[in-house]
């Protein structure tokens, strides 16, 4: 008998040993932390979502634990004996439970649940922990950006972001981000380690992220960790979503401006997934057959037609897989595209002889790839290796051809680009409970081509393409070389005191011009109480490239460009200083504030073109400085049925250059003294959610003169200051789970934007001026975005 | 014009229902400036500058404005005297603009390689301060021509070669004026103007009627300021070439230029207004020769940044984006300090064409007379 017990025992042993084989083993050294954070810790390093109810985590204290290369169910037991919580590990989730509850029916409710209601909850959890990292750190999740109501029921990203304090608006409805005074360029964004260069639709109407695709962004804006280099104020750092290693998910949608699709699951299951997503605008497939309808019934006239179309693109994919405990790789793609076309002909209404044809046409877009490998050596030690390579391309095109007894044709085509490959190696090394090192290394190459124009003409009897003379123009690309080596530590210097200090040293090269940039970082959070802490913080960043808008909108035509010996890279220092408090888990407040200065600014002499024309661009830009402050406050409810945020920012920015304006200081375009937000979701039930944010601020700058025509004699920059600018969006969404189909789901958002119809005058220009006085001027204020309902519905299997 | 519908049109349909609202703003300006006016420093001539306010608020105050205007005048460091002089009739660059009535003069004559310095003040205004150095001259080397007559129309065109040495070792920056002479100036009334049927006819800074066509400088690759793309989208206008450029390419080197002219007018047509104001042919005017001035002329830098900067604002994004305040209005180009406006300086090398009138010919018969 008691060799059987004996024989048992092992068995029994062997068995627990065998199914914790496939349990994630962690590594957790912490005192006296919060749950949140430790359980932040615990995703990271499983690799699963976290998942709870809201008010699960309301009474855990905070946690000290020290274990090594420990199952996860271990953890788990340590962490929540005592409480009355229980868990279920998916294939996917870790979700938290009460002890005793059960779930209807097996794996199907579980994914549903996680589709719906706890996957937002999991906010909390993030919300909660930036409390005691860097100042100026945000982290938002995909769920985060789907609920907030936007333009057109189309979830952005940008847009989300610009929700934030310390974010100004930019231009209504167009998808630029000017941080902490800071300009549209000298933002970062990285999608799994792929730099991006267009990140907008439409003009700006759209940013280029699909949220189908977007795990979770972090936005940093006050205080940058080391790895990040070569933008002046903020970092973004998207993680797309990986797919589902046991089973297939996917879902699609359709809205008033596009569709859009995503499938995810298992190529090899537990080892190798997938996940696809892409999403294309629709208005083209109306366009089209709506004009050859008009052209054939001879709208325009006999012989005249016109063409157009307009549309759009976003394609994200992503396989992973895990090689063994220690290696993981994955390999992500990103293709975005936009392309206008109008084509005209004038036919025989005008004169029998006489036919003439103009062809415009405009496609910018981005390629990206990258491949990471994540090793883990030991628990102490991990390295990340990365190989990226974008593209961004925008191409104008137009062609005229007159045909009056002879033909005369002429095309002119503008190229600009960046192409961008980078190998980095990174590492985390923890060698004891109170460091964390981190330090890497990257090469970059990039290939720039400013102002690549080809101009053909053809007259005579009879063209052909061979016939067409081509000259081209500025057709020599240039190569810059920008390498960045760093390191940094976070030293845990009391239980009170957290100390993070990093150094980078980055390295620009093009045309025998080399740069060189020490950059420090230097943080410090210091913990009162559980429910007090300051930040301090301060960084220095350098910019080696720059895009510098030839509009007050994000166009396609605008063109990214190096640094050369005639033109710096920008420096910027900044200093952030902030008090947190957070009284329980479901409330957050926050008051932080910040100078930013930043040198060798670039922009356009206010007397040259700013389109590519026969001056080299070296030439065209000047240089300055810009100074930013201000102060951000921030309230949070984290939990419960009403969740949400209301945000203030006062703030000032402004330039000086010594070309622009007389050499005088002029307020920074986004210079908006003041901003609201309020973000608010409430849950209705568990299938409906209701949505709204408010946000005012004060108007943009701009130069207004009695007669704004060109040229002007007037030195003056952003002597006008628009009108003030709020709006309220409002918006439902209702899931709707299949009853014959378990774990599928609808999901219909209904959207208004812009609820009370204010007129946000985003342009104005002169229309008269008083003869006795050129300082009095009727003014003549645009509005463009009335209330526009609309809505969408997606299907998630 | 068709263009400029589609681009408008493209933006009423992304503003869907867009609204307006008009405002009486008061802007802030900056304080006014005293503004150096484009005279221009000619070799051979006397230095002559026009200061005024700008803005100009009331043209009935010019001359007092210039009675209480200080203004100084440096030549190779040396001072020298400055008249204020007044014109009843302009100075004949525009016969439209009042602006030049009043203009500073000096006995000084403008020469090659004179450094010119000039300092203004006037109260209520900031001081300026401007100089400029006169460049040399580059000869005309030579000149050839392919006439092409149009016996239709009667606006012929000519395709001619320029040809010039660059002088080595300095930056040299040129530009190209051609206009046609359009005879004697006895025969027509100086204080009326005329239309040669698709243009006006302006005098120039020797009093002779000249008329302007179309210079094409497509084909002259040494020409870098071209239109772009979106140039192009826009209309004609814009879509034309410079007129100027830099030696950056031709350092030192003999280089030809090549160019056309079209727009010739063989014949002149003088309209007069009637008791009614409509305008009725008066006079019609066949040369026997047609007169092609074409003049190299040799830029400042000042001058040439400003050619720069009038190139800038033709173009779309300066015009119509600026006119609807999508983007900032292109600033002139000045050398002024602590004001605006350009003290330009310039010489010029000139080389006339002339022609045989095609009209001038008699017109064959249309029914000979028959010769048995």
């Amino acid at each position: 008998m008691q060799r059987r017990s004996w024989v048992a025992l092992c068995l029994l042993f062997v068995c627990l040993q065998w199914l914790q084989a496939g349990e994630p083993r962690l590594t957790l050294a912490v005192k006296q932390a919060p749950i949140e954070k430790v359980l932040l810790e615990v995703e990271r390093q499983s690799g699963l979502r976290i998942s709870f109810e809201s008010s699960l985590l309301l009474h855990v204290r905070p946690v000290t634990m020290d274990v090594r290369d420990a199952t996860l169910s271990l953890c788990l037991y340590d962490l929540f004996h005592g409480y009355e919580i229980d868990w279920i590990i998916t294939e996917k989730y870790l979700i938290l439970k009460r002890k005793g509850e059960v779930f209807s029916s097996g794996q199907d409710t579980l994914r549903l649940i996680s589709l719906q209601e706890f996957v937002v909850n999991a906010d909390s959890l993030r919300h909660a922990a930036t409390l005691t990292d860097e100042p100026g750190h945000e982290i938002l999740s995909g769920g985060r950006i789907q609920q907030i109501p936007t333009f057109m029921s189309q979830p952005d990203l940008v847009k989300s972001i610009q929700q934030l304090p310390g974010v100004a608006l930019g231009t209504e409805g167009m998808a630029g981000m000017y941080v902490r005074g800071g300009n549209n360029d000298e933002n970062l964004f990285l999608m799994d380690g792929m730099p991006v260069y267009q990140v907008s639709h439409v003009a700006g109407l759209f940013s280029a992220f699909n949220p189908d695709a977007v795990e979770s962004l972090s936005f940093f804006k006050g205080f940058f960790p080391a790895k990040y280099a070569g933008r002046l104020s903020s970092v973004t750092d998207i993680r797309t979503k990986q797919g589902d290693l046991r089973r297939f998910h996917g879902g699609v949608g359709l809205g008033l401006i596009q569709g859009n699709a995503y499938l995810e699951g298992p190529l090899i299951k537990d080892k190798l997934s997938f996940h696809f997503s892409m999403r294309r605008s629709w208005a083209d497939l109306i366009t089209a057959p709506t004009f050859a309808i008009m052209n054939k019934r001879e709208f325009w006239g006999k012989g005249d037609g016109y063409n157009a179309r307009y549309s759009f693109h976003d394609i994200n994919g992503r396989m992973d897989w895990i090689q063994s405990e220690r290696s993981r790789w994955s390999l992500s793609v990103y293709s975005g595209d936009d392309f206008f076309k109008i084509h005209g002909w004038d036919g025989s209404s005008s004169s029998d002889e006489y036919e003439q044809e103009d062809k415009y046409k405009i496609r910018w877009g981005n390629f990206a790839t990258a491949l990471n490998w994540n090793y883990r050596v030991n628990p102490k030690f991990q390295s990340l290796f990365t190989a990226s390579y974008t593209r961004y391309r925008s191409k104008l095109f137009y062609s005229q051809q007159e045909h009056y007894y002879n033909v005369d044709y002429i095309e002119s085509q503008t190229v600009s680009g960046i192409d961008d490959g980078r190998l980095s190696w990174q590492f985390s090394y923890r060698p004891n409970r109170r460091n964390r090192i981190q330090g890497g290394i990257s090469a970059r190459i990039q290939g720039f081509r400013p102002e690549y124009m080809e101009e053909g003409t053809f007259a005579g009897d009879e063209m052909t393409e061979e016939s067409v003379q081509v000259k081209t123009q500025n057709a020599l690309r240039m190569i810059g070389n920008e390498n960045v080596l760093y390191l940094s530590d976070r030293f845990y210097a009391t239980d009170r005191l957290t100390l993070d200090a990093g150094l980078a040293f980055a390295t620009f090269y093009l045309k025998r011009k080399l740069y060189t940039s020490l950059q420090p970082r230097l943080s410090m959070r210091y913990l009162w109480n559980e429910n007090w802490s300051t930040k301090l913080s301060y960084s220095r960043m350098s910019q080696p490239v720059h895009l510098i808008p030839s509009t007050y909108l994000d166009l396609p035509t605008d063109v990214w460009l190096p640094s050369t010996d005639k033109v710096r890279p920008s420096v910027s220092d900044q200093v952030s200083a902030g008090i947190y408090f957070s009284p329980s888990r479901t409330y957050s407040f926050a008051l932080e504030g910040y100078y930013k200065h930043q040198q060798h600014l670039a922009d356009f002499k206010p007397w040259v073109g700013r389109l590519p024309d026969g001056m080299p661009w070296e030439d065209k830009l000047t240089d300055g400085t810009g100074r930013s402050y201000g102060l951000e406050f921030i309230a949070r409810k984290e939990t419960g049925k009403l969740t949400g945020w209301t945000g203030y920012t006062l703030s000032w920015a402004d330039r000086q250059f010594a070309d622009i304006n007389g050499g005088r200081r002029f307020p920074s375009r986004y210079d908006n003294r003041h901003k609201f937000n309020v973000v608010a979701s409430y849950k209705l039930s568990k299938r409906v959610e209701l949505n709204a944010s408010w946000v005012y601020t004060k108007g943009n700058w701009i130069t207004l003169l009695p007669n704004n025509s060109s040229p002007t004699n007037y030195a003056i920059r952003n002597n006008y200051q628009l009108p003030d600018y709020h709006r309220m969006d409002l918006g439902i969404n209702i899931y709707r789970p299949s009853k014959k189909h378990p774990g599928r789901m609808g999901i219909w958002n209904v959207s208004i934007y812009n609820v009370y119809n204010r007129r946000n005058y985003i342009l104005a220009w002169p229309e008269s001026t008083d003869r006795n006085n050129p300082n009095l001027v009727k003014v003549r204020h645009l509005a463009l975005f009335p209330i526009i309902p609309s809505f969408s519905y997606t299907y998630k299997f | 014009m068709k263009k400029r519908k589609i681009i408008v049109s493209l933006f009423a349909l992304l503003g869907l229902a867009s609204c307006w609202e008009d405002v009486e703003v008061e802007l802030d300006l900056g304080e006014p400036q005293l503004a150096v006016s484009d005279i221009g420093l000619a070799v051979g001539e006397k230095i002559r500058i026009a200061i005024s306010p700008d803005p100009v608020v009331n043209w009935d105050s010019v001359l007092p404005f210039y009675e209480q205007t200080h203004a100084r005048l440096w030549v190779n460091g040396r001072e020298e005297t400055l008249h204020l002089r007044l014109i009843e009739d302009s100075l004949q660059l525009n016969p439209y603009n009042p602006y030049y009535n009043c203009f500073f003069e000096s006995d000084c004559i403008a020469r090659e390689g004179d450094q010119i310095r000039i300092e203004a003040s006037h109260d209520g205004y900031a001081p300026i301060v401007a100089e400029n150095t006169v460049p040399s001259v580059v000869p005309i080397e030579s000149v050839s021509y392919t006439f092409h007559e149009d016996t239709i129309w009667f606006q012929s065109s000519i395709d001619f070669q320029l040809t010039f040495r660059d002088k080595p070792g300095e930056v040299n920056y040129y530009g190209l004026s051609v206009c046609q002479w359009l005879g004697e100036n006895e025969i027509f009334p100086s204080s009326e103007f005329g239309t040669s049927g698709y243009g006006y006819i302006y005098t120039d800074g020797e009093g002779r009627y000249c008329s302007y066509g179309r210079l094409d400088t497509s084909k002259e690759p040494i020409i870098k300021f071209r239109p772009g793309t979106v140039d192009y989208i826009v209309d004609e206008y814009t879509s034309m070439y410079a007129d100027f450029f830099d030696d950056s390419e031709i350092d030192g080197e003999t280089y030809t230029l090549h160019l056309s002219y079209s727009s010739l007018y063989s014949e002149i047509q003088w309209y007069k207004p009637d008791s009614t104001g409509s305008l009725y042919m008066d006079t019609t005017f066949i040369p026997d020769s047609l007169y092609l001035q074409v003049d190299l002329i040799s830029l400042s830098q000042d001058d040439y940044y400003r050619n720069i900067s009038n190139w800038a604002a033709r173009g779309f994004l300066s015009e119509s984006f600026a006119e609807i305040g999508l983007t900032d209005p292109t600033q002139l180009y000045t050398n002024v300090k602590g004001g605006t406006g350009l003290l330009s300086a310039r010489n010029i090398s000139r080389h006339i064409i002339r022609l045989k009138n095609p009209k001038s010919e008699p017109e064959p018969d249309v029914f000979p007379e028959r010769v048995d």
